[in-house]
C-alpha cells in the first residue's frame, strides 16, 4: 500500500489495489487455457489479459450472487453459503427455464459438495482427465440436438452439458427428480454411461 | 471474494469450489473462443474471439461489459424465439 500524501493530512484515501490482488495469476490462466487448446495454437497477448479479466469478473458476480442468497438468512451457517455457492454456479450454467426449480433443495448436497471438495487433488491429472473422456448422463430436462457435422475433435472435452451437469453436483438445484439418475462413487458421479450423440 | 465488502465470512469449502469453477470457465470460455478463430480460419487466439464468444453465449451475459464490442455487432438481428444458431448452445426443455 503507498503512501498517499492525502492520508497523511487524516483525509480518507481510496485504498489501493494491487494488480496482483485484482487478478488471478495470468501465467496459471495461460496453462488452463492451453490445455484446451490445440498444440500448435497461439494466444495474443490482449486475449490472455481479457481472459484474466473475465475470471475476475466471474468470482465477483458470483461472490455478489452468492452473497445475495444468505443474506435473509440470519443463521450464520457456513454449510449454506458453500451450498449457495455451488446454486449459483449452476444457476448460472443453466439458463434459468423455471425460477421454481431452484427453490428445491437437494437433501445431501451439502454432504456431497463437502466429500467431493475433500477429495479433489488439483495435482493429479488423471483425476481431472476422467470427467472429460466419456460423456456424463445429462440431467433429464436436457434435450440434445443432432450432432453438428463439423463438430470439432476436441469437442467431446468439454461441452456446455458436461460443465453443467458437473457444476450441477456441487449444490444441484434440481431438485429430487436429479438424484435418481446419477450413481455415486465416493461421492463423485459415475461417468460410466454412454450417451449417443458422442458415439 | 473478500474484495467485496458486504462478505462478511467465508466458508473453508468455497474458495476450493471456485477454484475448480474458475478453471471449468477458463476451460469452456477459450473452447468457445477457439471456435470463433477457427471459422476465421486463424490459429491465434485472440480478443475478438473471446468477445465473439461471451456475445454468444447466454450465460457469459454478465460479461457483456467488459469485452470492447457490442452484441450487436457480432450477432445479425434474430426474431424472438428463433433457434440459436450458435452449433454448440443447446435447447433446454421447459418443465
Amino acid at each position: 500500500m503507498e503512501l498517499n500524501p492525502a492520508a497523511a493530512a487524516g483525509a480518507a484515501a481510496p485504498p489501493v489495489v494491487r494488480e496482483q490482488d485484482r487478478f488471478m495469476p495470468i501465467a496459471n490462466v495461460i496453462r488452463i487455457m492451453r490445455r484446451v487448446l490445440p498444440a500448435h495454437a497461439k494466444i495474443a497477448d490482449d486475449a490472455k489479459e481479457m481472459i484474466q479479466e473475465c475470471v475476475s469478473e466471474y468470482i465477483s458476480f458470483i461472490t455478489s450472487e452468492a452473497n445475495e442468497r444468505c443474506q435473509p438468512r440470519a443463521a450464520q451457517d457456513r454449510h449454506r453459503r458453500g451450498r449457495a455457492v455451488g446454486h449459483e454456479q449452476a444457476r448460472l450454467r443453466r439458463p434459468i427455464s423455471s425460477p421454481s426449480r431452484f427453490l428445491h433443495h437437494r437433501p445431501g448436497a451439502t454432504a456431497e459438495l463437502r466429500h467431493a471438495t475433500a477429495s479433489y487433488r488439483p495435482d493429479i491429472p488423471t483425476a481431472v482427465s476422467q470427467f472429460f473422456t466419456t460423456a456424463p448422463v445429462p440431467p433429464p430436462n436436457f434435450v440434445m440436438p443432432p450432432p453438428a457435422t463439423a463438430a470439432p475433435q476436441h469437442h467431446n472435452l468439454l461441452s456446455e452439458s458436461m460443465v453443467s451437469y458437473f457444476l450441477g453436483m456441487y449444490g444441484g438445484g434440481e431438485g429430487s427428480s436429479a438424484s435418481g439418475s446419477y450413481s455415486h462413487v465416493n461421492g463423485m458421479p459415475n461417468f460410466d454411461h454412454s450417451y449417443p450423440p458422442y458415439k | 471474494m473478500k474484495a467485496d465488502e458486504d462478505v462478511r465470512m467465508i466458508a473453508a469449502e468455497a474458495p476450493v469450489v471456485f477454484a475448480r469453477a474458475c478453471e471449468m470457465f477458463i476451460l469452456e470460455l477459450t473452447h468457445r473462443s477457439w471456435a470463433h478463430a477457427e471459422e476465421n480460419k486463424r490459429r491465434t487466439l485472440q480478443k475478438n474471439d473471446i468477445a465473439a464468444a461471451i456475445s454468444r453465449t447466454d450465460v457469459f451475459d454478465f460479461l457483456i461489459d467488459i469485452v470492447p464490442r457490442e452484441e450487436g455487432k457480432e450477432d445479425v438481428a434474430r426474431p424472438l424465439g428463433a433457434p440459436p444458431t450458435d452449433p454448440m448452445s443447446y435447447y433446454y426443455v421447459q418443465q
